[in-house]
Protein backbone atom coordinates (compact mmCIF):
# COMPACT_ATOMS: atom_id res chain seq x y z
CA UNK A 1 0.00 0.00 0.00
CA UNK A 2 1.08 3.65 -0.91
CA UNK A 3 0.66 6.54 1.09
CA UNK A 4 0.96 9.57 -1.27
CA UNK A 5 2.41 12.04 0.89
CA UNK A 6 2.81 16.09 -0.16
CA UNK A 7 6.37 15.59 -0.55
CA UNK A 8 8.73 16.05 -3.54
CA UNK A 9 9.10 12.28 -3.81
CA UNK A 10 6.63 11.61 -6.91
CA UNK A 11 7.45 9.72 -9.91
CA UNK A 12 8.06 13.17 -12.08
CA UNK A 13 9.80 15.01 -9.49
CA UNK A 14 12.72 15.09 -12.08
CA UNK A 15 13.12 13.70 -15.36
CA UNK A 16 15.58 11.16 -13.87
CA UNK A 17 13.13 9.83 -11.22
CA UNK A 18 10.94 10.10 -14.36
CA UNK A 19 13.07 8.07 -16.52
CA UNK A 20 13.26 4.88 -14.41
CA UNK A 21 9.90 5.37 -13.70
CA UNK A 22 9.00 5.08 -17.74
CA UNK A 23 11.46 2.42 -17.81
CA UNK A 24 10.23 -0.04 -15.16
CA UNK A 25 6.28 0.57 -16.10
CA UNK A 26 6.34 0.90 -19.95
CA UNK A 27 7.62 -2.61 -20.95
CA UNK A 28 4.51 -3.88 -19.34
CA UNK A 29 2.37 -1.32 -21.17
CA UNK A 30 4.01 -1.58 -24.61
CA UNK A 31 3.41 -5.49 -24.11
CA UNK A 32 -0.12 -5.57 -23.52
CA UNK A 33 -1.39 -3.16 -26.50
CA UNK A 34 1.52 -5.22 -28.66
CA UNK A 35 -0.19 -8.29 -27.98
CA UNK A 36 -3.53 -6.56 -29.28
CA UNK A 37 -2.65 -5.03 -32.15
CA UNK A 38 -1.35 -1.58 -31.55
CA UNK A 39 1.66 0.33 -32.46
CA UNK A 40 4.87 1.43 -30.79
CA UNK A 41 3.45 5.18 -31.32
CA UNK A 42 0.11 4.06 -29.67
CA UNK A 43 1.53 2.61 -27.17
CA UNK A 44 3.98 5.78 -26.20
CA UNK A 45 0.66 7.67 -26.22
CA UNK A 46 -1.52 5.75 -23.95
CA UNK A 47 1.39 5.43 -21.61
CA UNK A 48 1.93 9.13 -21.42
CA UNK A 49 -2.12 9.97 -20.89
CA UNK A 50 -1.58 7.17 -18.50
CA UNK A 51 0.76 8.98 -16.49
CA UNK A 52 -0.26 12.50 -16.95
CA UNK A 53 -3.77 10.95 -15.40
CA UNK A 54 -2.14 9.41 -12.76
CA UNK A 55 -0.20 12.12 -11.54
CA UNK A 56 -2.73 14.58 -11.76
CA UNK A 57 -5.13 12.08 -9.82
CA UNK A 58 -2.87 11.49 -7.31
CA UNK A 59 -2.03 15.75 -6.41
CA UNK A 60 -5.71 15.70 -6.44
CA UNK A 61 -6.83 13.26 -4.39
CA UNK A 62 -3.76 13.33 -1.95
CA UNK A 63 -4.80 9.96 -0.79
CA UNK A 64 -4.43 6.17 -0.56
CA UNK A 65 -4.30 3.69 -3.54
CA UNK A 66 -4.26 0.64 -2.40
CA UNK A 67 -2.06 -0.48 -5.09
CA UNK A 68 1.18 -0.44 -6.32
CA UNK A 69 1.84 2.86 -8.68
CA UNK A 70 3.34 0.37 -11.71
CA UNK A 71 -0.11 -1.29 -10.99
CA UNK A 72 -2.05 1.62 -10.94
CA UNK A 73 -0.21 3.62 -14.27
CA UNK A 74 -0.89 0.12 -15.93
CA UNK A 75 -4.36 0.31 -15.01
CA UNK A 76 -5.24 3.66 -15.84
CA UNK A 77 -3.50 2.40 -19.50
CA UNK A 78 -5.47 -0.53 -20.18
CA UNK A 79 -8.54 1.29 -19.73
CA UNK A 80 -7.14 4.38 -21.84
CA UNK A 81 -6.20 1.29 -24.24
CA UNK A 82 -9.80 -0.35 -24.17
CA UNK A 83 -11.21 3.01 -24.69
CA UNK A 84 -9.40 3.69 -27.97
CA UNK A 85 -9.70 0.59 -29.48
CA UNK A 86 -13.58 0.06 -28.47
CA UNK A 87 -12.80 -3.48 -26.80
CA UNK A 88 -14.45 -2.56 -23.55
CA UNK A 89 -15.53 -6.15 -22.84
CA UNK A 90 -12.34 -7.42 -22.86
CA UNK A 91 -11.08 -5.13 -19.71
CA UNK A 92 -12.03 -6.46 -16.44
CA UNK A 93 -13.80 -3.49 -14.10
CA UNK A 94 -11.41 -1.78 -12.13
CA UNK A 95 -12.71 0.03 -8.59
CA UNK A 96 -10.30 3.35 -10.02
CA UNK A 97 -12.11 3.42 -13.34
CA UNK A 98 -14.74 5.84 -12.81
CA UNK A 99 -11.74 8.22 -11.74
CA UNK A 100 -10.37 8.13 -15.54
CA UNK A 101 -10.87 11.43 -16.94
CA UNK A 102 -10.70 12.19 -20.70
CA UNK A 103 -7.13 13.53 -21.58
CA UNK A 104 -7.72 16.30 -24.30
CA UNK A 105 -4.74 17.02 -26.73
CA UNK A 106 -3.48 21.14 -25.49
CA UNK A 107 -4.97 23.25 -28.93
CA UNK A 108 -2.52 25.52 -30.87
CA UNK A 109 -4.69 28.38 -29.12
CA UNK A 110 -3.68 26.86 -25.64
CA UNK A 111 -0.47 26.80 -26.08
CA UNK A 112 -0.33 30.07 -27.63
CA UNK A 113 -2.10 31.44 -24.48
CA UNK A 114 0.23 30.14 -22.00
CA UNK A 115 3.35 31.76 -24.12
CA UNK A 116 1.14 34.61 -23.55
CA UNK A 117 0.95 33.96 -19.40
CA UNK A 118 5.23 33.04 -19.39
CA UNK A 119 5.35 36.94 -20.71
CA UNK A 120 3.49 37.45 -17.07
CA UNK A 121 6.46 35.90 -15.45
CA UNK A 122 7.70 32.38 -15.92
CA UNK A 123 8.78 32.25 -11.94
CA UNK A 124 5.19 33.90 -11.37
CA UNK A 125 3.68 30.49 -13.24
CA UNK A 126 6.25 27.85 -11.83
CA UNK A 127 5.60 29.19 -8.25
CA UNK A 128 1.60 28.96 -9.23
CA UNK A 129 1.70 25.96 -10.72
CA UNK A 130 3.93 24.39 -7.75
CA UNK A 131 0.95 25.26 -5.35
CA UNK A 132 -2.28 25.07 -7.70
CA UNK A 133 -1.11 21.91 -10.00
CA UNK A 134 1.56 20.18 -7.82
CA UNK A 135 -0.65 20.56 -4.60
CA UNK A 136 2.62 21.56 -2.90
CA UNK A 137 2.19 23.02 0.44
CA UNK A 138 3.37 26.50 1.68
CA UNK A 139 6.32 25.04 3.36
CA UNK A 140 7.01 22.74 0.11
CA UNK A 141 6.87 25.79 -1.80
CA UNK A 142 8.93 27.78 0.39
CA UNK A 143 11.93 25.52 0.42
CA UNK A 144 11.53 24.84 -3.27
CA UNK A 145 11.94 28.63 -3.94
CA UNK A 146 13.86 29.82 -1.42
CA UNK A 147 11.55 31.89 0.92
CA UNK A 148 12.35 32.22 4.48
CA UNK A 149 8.95 31.12 5.84
CA UNK A 150 5.56 29.91 4.81
CA UNK A 151 3.59 33.33 5.16
CA UNK A 152 6.07 35.32 2.76
CA UNK A 153 5.21 32.36 0.16
CA UNK A 154 2.03 32.88 0.54
CA UNK A 155 2.42 36.49 -0.20
CA UNK A 156 4.21 35.86 -2.65
CA UNK A 157 1.72 33.27 -4.43
CA UNK A 158 -1.39 35.92 -4.16
CA UNK A 159 1.48 38.38 -5.53
CA UNK A 160 1.63 36.47 -8.39
CA UNK A 161 -2.18 35.34 -8.68
CA UNK A 162 -2.74 39.29 -8.78
CA UNK A 163 0.45 39.62 -11.24
CA UNK A 164 -1.06 36.82 -13.48
CA UNK A 165 -4.82 38.20 -12.95
CA UNK A 166 -4.16 41.69 -14.34
CA UNK A 167 -2.22 40.28 -17.66
CA UNK A 168 -5.42 38.17 -18.39
CA UNK A 169 -7.39 41.09 -17.84
CA UNK A 170 -4.61 43.47 -20.15
CA UNK A 171 -4.73 41.26 -22.93
CA UNK A 172 -8.36 39.98 -22.74
CA UNK A 173 -9.17 40.95 -26.50
CA UNK A 174 -5.71 39.23 -27.37
CA UNK A 175 -6.13 36.07 -26.11
CA UNK A 176 -9.74 35.57 -26.59
CA UNK A 177 -9.39 36.24 -30.56
CA UNK A 178 -6.93 32.92 -30.27
CA UNK A 179 -9.16 31.17 -28.14
CA UNK A 180 -11.83 32.03 -31.25
CA UNK B 1 -0.84 41.54 3.20
CA UNK B 2 -2.18 44.68 1.25
CA UNK B 3 -5.82 45.04 0.77
CA UNK B 4 -5.72 43.97 -3.21
CA UNK B 5 -4.15 40.37 -1.87
CA UNK B 6 -6.23 39.64 1.05
CA UNK B 7 -9.17 40.10 -1.52
CA UNK B 8 -7.97 37.58 -3.46
CA UNK B 9 -7.24 35.33 -0.82
CA UNK B 10 -11.06 35.66 -0.12
CA UNK B 11 -12.11 35.30 -3.40
CA UNK B 12 -9.94 32.18 -3.75
CA UNK B 13 -11.66 30.90 -0.36
CA UNK B 14 -14.82 31.81 -1.87
CA UNK B 15 -13.92 29.76 -5.55
CA UNK B 16 -13.29 26.72 -3.52
CA UNK B 17 -16.38 27.04 -1.00
CA UNK B 18 -14.56 26.88 2.32
CA UNK B 19 -15.71 30.57 3.42
CA UNK B 20 -17.91 30.51 6.90
CA UNK B 21 -21.19 31.05 5.69
CA UNK B 22 -21.43 34.69 7.09
CA UNK B 23 -18.77 35.91 4.94
CA UNK B 24 -19.59 33.94 2.04
CA UNK B 25 -23.61 36.02 2.62
CA UNK B 26 -21.70 39.02 2.69
CA UNK B 27 -19.22 38.36 -0.29
CA UNK B 28 -22.64 37.24 -2.61
CA UNK B 29 -23.94 40.97 -1.04
CA UNK B 30 -21.54 42.71 -2.30
CA UNK B 31 -20.88 40.44 -6.07
CA UNK B 32 -24.30 41.89 -6.62
CA UNK B 33 -23.69 44.93 -6.19
CA UNK B 34 -20.31 45.64 -7.88
CA UNK B 35 -19.41 45.01 -10.74
CA UNK B 36 -16.33 45.45 -10.54
CA UNK B 37 -15.95 42.73 -8.13
CA UNK B 38 -17.72 40.67 -10.28
CA UNK B 39 -15.43 41.15 -13.15
CA UNK B 40 -12.56 40.45 -10.57
CA UNK B 41 -14.10 36.96 -9.12
CA UNK B 42 -14.66 36.03 -12.89
CA UNK B 43 -10.86 36.86 -13.97
CA UNK B 44 -9.91 34.94 -10.96
CA UNK B 45 -11.65 31.71 -12.01
CA UNK B 46 -10.04 32.11 -15.30
CA UNK B 47 -6.64 32.45 -13.93
CA UNK B 48 -6.77 28.66 -12.25
CA UNK B 49 -8.19 27.42 -15.46
CA UNK B 50 -5.21 28.60 -17.32
CA UNK B 51 -2.53 27.39 -14.28
CA UNK B 52 -3.71 24.00 -14.60
CA UNK B 53 -3.45 24.37 -17.99
CA UNK B 54 0.07 25.17 -17.64
CA UNK B 55 0.52 22.64 -15.32
CA UNK B 56 -0.46 20.35 -17.69
CA UNK B 57 1.53 21.51 -20.86
CA UNK B 58 4.88 21.37 -18.50
CA UNK B 59 3.78 18.11 -17.58
CA UNK B 60 3.50 16.80 -21.51
CA UNK B 61 6.68 18.69 -22.13
CA UNK B 62 8.92 16.64 -18.94
CA UNK B 63 7.14 13.35 -20.50
CA UNK B 64 7.53 13.91 -24.21
CA UNK B 65 11.32 15.16 -23.07
CA UNK B 66 12.25 11.59 -21.24
CA UNK B 67 10.03 9.52 -23.88
CA UNK B 68 13.15 11.30 -26.46
CA UNK B 69 16.15 10.52 -24.41
CA UNK B 70 14.83 7.07 -24.09
CA UNK B 71 14.51 6.36 -28.32
CA UNK B 72 17.34 8.78 -29.51
CA UNK B 73 20.35 8.34 -26.67
CA UNK B 74 22.01 4.88 -27.52
CA UNK B 75 22.61 4.43 -23.37
CA UNK B 76 18.66 3.00 -23.49
CA UNK B 77 19.51 0.97 -27.13
CA UNK B 78 18.78 -2.44 -25.27
CA UNK B 79 15.91 -1.59 -23.43
CA UNK B 80 14.18 0.38 -26.74
CA UNK B 81 15.41 -3.30 -28.85
CA UNK B 82 13.60 -5.57 -26.20
CA UNK B 83 10.30 -2.86 -26.46
CA UNK B 84 10.61 -3.05 -30.44
CA UNK B 85 10.22 -7.32 -29.86
CA UNK B 86 6.56 -6.43 -28.67
CA UNK B 87 5.44 -4.43 -32.15
CA UNK B 88 7.50 -7.24 -34.30
CA UNK B 89 5.06 -6.93 -37.21
CA UNK B 90 5.84 -3.26 -37.42
CA UNK B 91 8.90 -2.48 -40.28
Amino acid sequence: MEVLEQVDDHVLVSDAACLQFYKKVFPTVAKYIGKRGGTLEEAKDVFQDALLIYYEQRQIRQTVINITEKGYVFGIAKHLWSRQSKQQAMVEPWNEQKDIPEIKEETIADKQLIQLLAQAGERCMQLLKSFYYDRLDMLALAKRFGFASERSATVQKFKCLEKVRDFVKKNRWQYEDIIK
Amino acid sequence: MRTSLNELRLLEDYLQQCLPTEDKLLLEAKLILEEDLRERLSLQERCYQLIQLYGRIKTREQLQRVERQIFEQPAHKRFVQKIKQYFRYEI
